[in-house]
């Protein structure tokens, strides 16, 4: 076991430091960084402050040595300045990581509460009424997009119900703004879950000893809680954690939609603004989100199941 | 459709002649002393103050309720003087103030008393001298306003004197501004590089991109980096909270000298989208919202209304990027770097016959054919119609509105007919009788559909290709600042100021080497820029415009489109009073000046 996890984090660093070398690398492609410090109207800098840029943003030296100060700063805390007003990123990404994990921590919770339940029981009730909605709810969560039924679900319930407010995260912690963003985000999870256990449970069910189970007259929900959940749970674990990485590097069309201030919606300005400081580090800090995923889910695998850390 | 631009011609000539007569009353022997004072005690339209302006702290209540505006972005934090991406957005949403106010009065615009309560230029137009107002105070404590405020934010922004200020405004006071000076306690001195006759109203007031005054004490006690994180101004409202990507809170200041707020609280949203914006409004849970003009027709049809004020109409006119005819810098007499490629069919070289400007030669003489070619084959009156919902007008020349009183003068020779057969033989005439195939950049939105109507017509009509470019601007703007553009473009402004202005400096290359610049850069119009900074006299300046646009025109370096209002929409039934100062720059969509904002019982 101690082996197998010293081997998975050596692989996990070196994931690593290949995504600093290629996002480094892509955000040298685009020219020189310093028409980014530029205003869009103005009469920008002089030949002096050019060149002082230059110094300062350590273009004057290799390529190589720029990526050492640039890793070297990201280690020390320091991760560039946001172009969009000259302030540091580091505090901005703290305030920012708050709703983004709100509404993926609530996106992921629904997801296991409601889909893994929802696998069980579709399949202990295959081909029943039950089994036919939780298999719609799943092709729908899907193969529907997220932002198109973001905007119908807000014109349902927004605008035409009025039950649920349009948008934005409101002030506080505000109950009601996080209903809609959270179920249209876990709706494609919720829809993995489902089919995953869906699928897991119908494998186990069909196996000789809970049909054992069952001829010795152990009562049915044992029979499906305790010997068959435990034994199919170990795929939807493994999907579980990879999820929550996926949740919040990947809700950049819920929070668009739903006008949500995370990190996401950061990363989209930043796109649009061409502010390459802050898309590096947006980038690496979802890489390092799903390395880290990965490697836990990993672990977790090998404990879970003796056949991955000895093979 | 209302423009904010259409009367500004008469204000100017008023403002000319004040001028004109202080410099004939003047004495001739420099330094000049000043002998012409404009106050609010003058009869002048530039100072009379209205109610508008007037001090009014009380609306007999205290300030109360809240107004939630949904805009497609908040930008970015007020900044410092020095370093402001985009500081209009300051005295758009009232944190901070300007040193006159704009206002419309019989349709005009004048200059109004601001926190400058009276202000007298030198008979030779070097300066400008304001008193500044007493007893205005900054948020947060910071004391009350002086001279010490006024001259620290003009100099920290201003690039001739603090060397690389970005405040946005900044670099364009770089030919207009030399520096700023206290004179004594309660007065400021601005010395021009250039004087122009509308300068106090586009530089000076809230009109266009107007410098709101920081505070100094803040600057020195608080420090920059705590200066950033909270901009202190004078404004009716106190800014309580800015989160990028999520909105504006603002607190009403209880009794501002100006204009003490009817609501409480303003809070502006970020709604990216465009759908979503016009759900909270439709909802009930904003007030008002910046919405797509394709929604406005079935909104008014709702009961929603447009707001008093609009801002610049978005006036698309077709840049003929690539165009780079000028040699040295207009200033320095550096020698330019620029490539002109004539392999693009709209740009012409007129070098090719040597050092001189030859304005006959092949290229250029190809070049101007193509471009009338595709000047004519824009059907201006369908495009209004059908993407503009009617609710624009058509544009010749996207150097100069349809609307402004000089064009209208001159509209006979200025109007470009719909003429796609006369543009085919002008086609092969220049050597492209089965078209050719070219790029046009456009940004998302109202343009990118103008932009695929316009090259639609030329793909049918002319066999011209058109591969549209539909990149971010921030992504595509190094091209402008390099002068590298290859591909034609839009640029608006032009028509939200009257065409006396000299906006010719967006296609000269005064603003080398990393100033704006749209696309082209001609002679012709530095020619043009200096002479207008050169004179107050009116007449003089429409005729320099006159001439500019008729070679504009007969080189069709700038066919126009059309143009399309944009303004914010307002729930009348939430909302039952709005005034708005008039304000030509579309911060926070359009949605301007809440201290206007009057809730309905």
């Amino acid at each position: 076991m101690k082996r197998f996890i010293i081997r998975r984090l050596f692989t996990s660093i070196l994931a690593l430091v290949g995504v600093t070398v290629i996002v480094f690398s892509m955000s040298r492609m685009v020219g020189d960084p310093r028409i980014l410090l530029l205003p869009q109207q103005g009469y920008g800098m002089n030949q002096q402050e050019w060149d002082a840029a230059a110094s300062r943003l350590h273009l004057d030296r290799a390529i190589p040595v720029q990526y050492g100060y640039w890793i070297a700063d990201i280690l020390r805390g320091n991760l560039g300045m946001d172009l969009a007003d000259r302030t540091p990123i580091a505090p901005k990404l703290t305030q920012k990581f708050g709703p983004t994990l709100t509404l993926s921590l609530s996106a992921w919770l629904l997801a296991i509460v409601v889909g893994v339940p929802l696998g069980v029981l579709s399949a202990v009730k295959r081909n029943s009424l039950l089994d036919y909605v939780a298999r719609a709810i799943a092709i729908g969560g899907q193969s529907l997009p997220t932002f198109w039924v973001g905007i119908l679900a807000i014109l349902l319930f927004a605008v035409w119900l009025g039950w649920l407010p349009v948008g934005t995260m409101g002030e506080g912690f505000a109950i009601r703004n996080l209903i809609l963003p959270t179920i249209i985000l876990a709706w494609l999870p919720l829809a993995g879950y489902v089919r995953l256990v869906r699928s897991a449970m119908l494998d186990i069910m069909d196996s000789e000893y809970i049909k054992l189970a069952r001829a010795k007259g152990v009562v049915e929900w044992t029979v499906i809680w305790k010997h068959g959940f435990r034994n199919a749970i170990i795929a939807p674990l493994t999907f579980a954690g990879l999820t929550l990485a996926g949740l919040i590097s990947g809700s950049i069309a819920v929070e668009t939609v739903f006008s949500w201030p995370g990190i996401a919606r950061y990363a989209v300005e930043a796109v649009w603004n061409n502010n390459l400081p802050v898309l590096a580090i947006v980038t690496l800090l979802f890489t390092v989100a799903f390395v880290v995923a990965n490697f836990l889910v990993d672990v977790l695998y090998a404990y879970l199941d003796p056949r991955i850390r000895l093979g | 459709m209302k423009t904010p631009s259409r009367h500004l011609p008469f204000t100017m000539v008023v403002l000319a002649l004040v001028l004109s007569v202080a410099v004939a009353c003047g004495s001739q022997d420099p330094p000049a002393e000043p002998t012409s004072t404009a106050t609010q005690t003058s009869s002048t339209a530039v100072s009379t103050p209205t109610s508008v302006t007037a001090p009014d702290p009380g609306n007999g209540t205290q300030p109360s309720g809240t107004v939630t505006i949904a805009v497609q972005t908040v930008g970015t934090r007020g900044g410092i003087p020095r370093d402001c991406p985009f500081c209009a957005l300051n005295t758009s949403a009232g944190l901070q103030e300007t040193m006159l106010l704009a206002e419309r009065t019989n349709g005009d615009v004048t200059v109004q008393p601001g926190l400058a309560e009276s202000w007298t230029v030198a008979d030779d137009l070097s300066y400008t001298d304001m008193e500044i107002r007493e007893g205005v105070s900054f948020h947060k404590g910071m004391g009350d306003l002086t001279a010490e405020d006024v001259v620290f934010t003009f100099n920290e922004m201003n690039p001739n004197v603090t060397s690389g200020a970005q405040h946005d405004t900044g670099g364009d006071l770089t030919p207009v501004l030399e520096r700023t000076e206290v004179i004594d306690e309660s007065t400021v001195r601005f010395h021009w590089i250039g004087f122009a006759a509308h300068y106090h109203l586009q530089w000076l007031s809230n009109y266009f991109e107007g410098i709101g005054i920081f505070s100094k004490r803040a600057w020195d006690e608080m420090g920059e980096e705590w200066m950033r994180e909270n901009p202190v101004g004078t404004g009716p409202f106190e800014l309580e909270r800015y989160t990028q990507n999520e909105g504006i809170f603002l607190t009403a200041v209880s009794d501002h000298w100006r204009k003490t707020p009817f609501v409480a609280e303003v809070r502006y949203l970020e709604i990216p989208e465009p759908s979503n914006r016009r759900a909270m409004l439709e909802s009930g849970q904003a007030q008002i919202a910046q919405i797509d003009l394709k929604d406005w027709s079935a909104l008014f049809d709702d009961g929603f209304e447009k707001a008093a004020e609009e801002g610049p109409a978005n006036d698309l006119g077709i840049v003929m990027g690539g165009n780079y005819w000028e040699t040295h810098h207009p200033s320095t007499g550096d020698t330019l770097d620029r490539t002109i490629d004539t392999s693009l069919p709209w740009v012409g070289n007129p070098y090719e016959n040597g050092d001189e400007f030859d304005e006959n030669t092949p290229s250029m003489q190809r070049a101007k054919k193509v471009r009338m070619a595709l000047g004519m084959t824009i059907d201006r009156e369908g495009i209004n119609d059908s993407i503009v919902e009617g609710l624009g007008l058509v544009s010749n020349l996207g150097s100069i509105g349809d609307n402004d009183p000089i064009f209208q003068a001159n509209a006979d020779r200025w109007t470009v007919p719909y003429d796609p057969g006369r543009a085919k033989e002008l086609l092969e005439e220049a050597g492209y009788p089965d078209g050719f195939r070219a790029g046009f950049y456009t940004q998302p939105g109202i343009e990118a559909e103008v932009g695929d109507a316009v090259t639609a017509i030329w793909r049918n009509e002319l066999n011209i290709d058109m591969a549209m470019d539909r990149q971010s601007y921030s992504a595509w703007r190094p091209q402008r600042i390099n002068r590298t553009v290859n591909q034609l473009n839009f640029h608006s402004m032009w028509s939200a100021f009257p065409a006396t202005w000299p906006g010719e400096w967006l296609i000269s290359a005064v603003s080398a080497p990393t100033g704006f610049n749209s696309g082209m850069e001609l002679p012709k119009a530095t020619e043009t820029l200096e002479a207008k900074q050169s004179t107050v006299d009116i007449e003089e300046l429409e005729g320099l415009t006159v001439e500019f646009q008729d070679y504009i025109n007969e080189w069709a370096l700038y066919p126009g489109v059309v143009e399309a209002p944009q303004a914010a929409i307002y729930d009348p039934q939430a909302i039952s009073e709005w005034t708005m100062y008039p304000m030509v720059n579309f911060a926070l969509g359009g949605a301007k000046a809440p201290e206007f904002i009057r809730l309905a019982p």
